[in-house]
């Protein structure tokens, strides 16, 4: 059954503030994220990386890592 | 079950959700559709679903999605997250925060949920399979090459992690053996250029290449200094030269410290500065591609070279490829950007998953929509425009008679051509006699750049007597140079440099398109014409008539062939041509 107007329109005001918070709160727990977990873990890297020395090598090809079962099956 | 009753394998390719997305229909492991989204949506590169070529490649073949016995993902999306994405916020870190704000929303809203997106826009439920992104840009220059074996090479921005491969492909084998990883790559070292150069990054690289035989390779020395490149062709950028790791940019005030100039302005004056970093970082690229299939040779040896991902649509690296002689034949993909990744991860998987056998070769790229003659008069009739309708014995005449001198005519028959290239069927033409033409086309009817050139069809058996060429180059791939005492007859398709992108055709590739180059000949003695797309600057290639249409109306292009039906400017109603500012502003500048 269709939602009378000033229904609707209250819905589709709801739905504008909700997206608004989601906006705020999304922007906000990434940038917790990015800050903390990534963070650490990135000054933990940087440290190690101060450890290494290592000559450049004679040549930057890699290896393709080896192909798996049934790789075609998966995203990753 | 008789072979006659089987039903065919059905293995549908997507590339999306980056730029080019484009669907590739293969039945039995042969190519019966293919198409990019953008020539339906009119939005150049358009990244979206390409749910309207689907549905086009769908009732092109007369079946459903129920009838698709595998949908193949041109790359792999949780590898690229967690494994290249993740790592380099880390790696860049406390670099790059609004660059993983953006990323995090782009991937949990959209990127992370592939299988799910494809199932349920395209209202399917059977299998969903991925490939690597460089294994489909293998995939779609190895199998349809023709070639018993050859050596792969792939070179483009950048895949999950790869930005470069070799590998070697013999008989339905295809293996990738080596490769170069992210941020180092070739594909993005030519945009963060094209970005410093003041153009658009993804779109108008080839127009970097244009604008090379204007400068001198004076910044040589300094564009080298941009990396670390081994003998092998192996390289790795001095990321402090570039900011595309964590920015919304290419490149930095580093940049442009070296060079000794700010960022020119996007569509700001282009001065001899500019050309020469084009000239410059074309040489380098010249060098290090040259490099990496010397390498491959020696990793891979054959006599064969297959070229894809978006590098190898750079012309002038592949006539350096070719003209080193280190290979007999040389395959590369017309449709070598990621629009191709849809061909190549549907061939792998008809290889991979269903032990197909290879396709007999790649002669032509006319794969997309076609539109009947009484469509086409119907169309017409309903627009009420004036034409007049030619027997397929009087059109080849007809129009030469057209072309000879000034006319520039929009070409508008049979497929539509996959790939970024227009080669016969979607064309702007003009007689390459004229060096008039070339400023009319640039200026008058695409809206773009005054040093940009133009490219030449020439009859296949012809090449030879206009071009420094002794093979075909049906995908407008190859530069090569104009015979010297060539170049004052066709001037309008003679670079700068003398050089030329040529375009070779041969009757069975395009029959209706040889018949009039053969009429041209006949009339004039020459066998070149220019050809360059039926679009203006921004716009997608035409697909339709109604595109045809409006691109004629709305620029100096004097007449238009929509299949047997002759349109002439002079006839159109005034009413009809106006409002050419109001097209043109659809379409953003590239
Ligand atoms: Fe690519």
């Amino acid at each position: 059954m269709p939602l009378p107007l000033l229904l609707r329109r209250l819905w589709n005001a709801w739905k504008a503030v909700g997206r608004g918070i989601g906006i705020v709160t999304g922007f906000v727990l990434l940038s917790v994220l990015w800050i903390t977990i990534f963070g650490i873990y990135a000054l933990c890297r940087k440290c190690a990386g101060l450890l290494k020395r290592s000559s450049p090598p004679a040549s930057y090809w890699q290896p393709v890592p080896p192909d798996y079962p049934n790789s075609l099956d998966h995203e990753f | 079950m008789s072979s006659e009753q089987r039903k065919p394998c059905y293995i549908l390719g997507l590339s999306c959700f980056y730029h080019d997305s484009a669907a590739v229909l293969l039945k039995d492991g042969e190519v019966v559709f293919a198409a990019q989204e953008e020539r339906f949506t009119r939005k150049k590169h358009d990244e979206a679903l390409p749910v309207r070529a689907v549905t086009r490649a769908l009732r092109s073949a007369g079946i459903t999605m129920r009838d698709i016995d595998a949908v193949v993902f041109y790359e792999k999306p949780l590898l690229k997250f967690f494994d290249r994405i993740l790592s380099t916020v880390i790696a860049v870190w406390p670099r790059g925060f609004l660059m993983f704000h953006r990323a995090m929303h782009e991937w949990l809203q959209k990127k992370l949920w592939i299988p799910q997106i494809i199932r349920k826009e395209l209202e399917y439920d059977g299998p969903v399979l991925f490939t690597t992104h460089h294994e489909s840009h293998a995939a779609s220059a190895y199998y349809p090459s023709g070639f018993p074996d050859a050596a792969i090479v792939t070179v483009d921005g950048v895949g999950e992690w790869a930005t470069t491969t070799i590998g070697l492909g013999k008989g339905t084998e295809m293996t990738l053996k080596e490769e170069l990883h992210f941020p180092h790559s070739l594909g993005l070292l030519y945009s963060a250029i094209t970005y410093y150069l003041g153009f658009r990054v993804n779109s108008a690289e080839y127009k970097v290449m244009g604008l090379a035989p204007y400068g001198k390779p004076a910044y040589l020395d300094r564009m080298r200094s941009l990396m670390d490149l081994k003998e092998d062709g192996s390289f790795r950028l001095d990321m402090r030269f570039f900011t595309y790791e964590y920015g919304s940019t290419m490149t930095g005030k580093a940049l442009e410290r070296l060079f000794g100039q700010p960022r020119r302005k996007p569509e700001g004056p282009l001065t001899q500065f500019h050309k020469d970093i084009a000239r410059s970082l074309q040489d380098l690229t010249n060098e290090v591609m040259l490099r990496i299939v010397r390498h491959a040779k020696e990793t891979c040896p054959s006599e064969n070279l297959c070229l894809a991902g978006g590098v190898a649509l750079n012309c002038v690296a592949n006539g350096v490829i070719r003209r080193s002689g280190l290979f007999k034949h040389i395959f590369i993909q017309p449709a070598a950007g990621d629009a191709g990744g849809a061909l190549g991860a549907a061939l792998a998987v008809w290889h991979r998953r269903f032990g197909g056998k290879r396709m007999d070769g790649f002669p032509h790229v006319f794969l997309g929509t076609e539109y009947a003659q009484e469509a086409i008069e119907s169309f017409l009739k309903e627009r009420g425009l004036p034409y007049e309708t030619l027997t397929d014995a009087a059109l080849p005449e007809t129009v030469a008679n057209l072309l000879e001198g000034e006319n520039v005519i929009g070409w508008f028959q049979g497929r539509m051509e996959f790939g970024p290239r227009s080669l016969g069927n979607r064309s702007i033409l003009a007689d390459a006699r004229n060096p008039d033409n070339w400023r009319k086309v640039n200026l008058k009817i695409k809206f773009r750049e005054s040093f940009r050139p133009f490219a030449p069809t020439v009859l296949e058996e012809r090449v030879s007597d206009y071009f420094d060429l002794r093979e075909a180059s049906p995908f407008m791939l190859l530069v090569a140079d104009v015979l010297p005492h060539r170049r004052s007859e066709i001037p309008a398709v003679t670079h700068v440099d003398g050089s030329a992108r040529i375009q070779t055709i041969r009757r069975d590739q395009n029959p209706r398109y040889e018949d009039l180059l053969k009429a041209f000949e006949r009339k004039t003695g020459c066998a070149v014409i220019i050809n360059t797309s039926f679009n203006v600057r921004g716009e997608p290639i035409v697909e339709s008539p109604a595109d045809a249409v409006n691109c004629f109306l709305h620029t100096e292009m004097d007449c238009l062939v929509l299949g047997n039906c002759l349109l002439k400017k002079s006839a159109m109603p005034d009413v009809r041509t106006g409002g050419q500012e109001r097209y043109l502003g659809q379409f953003a500048l590239d």
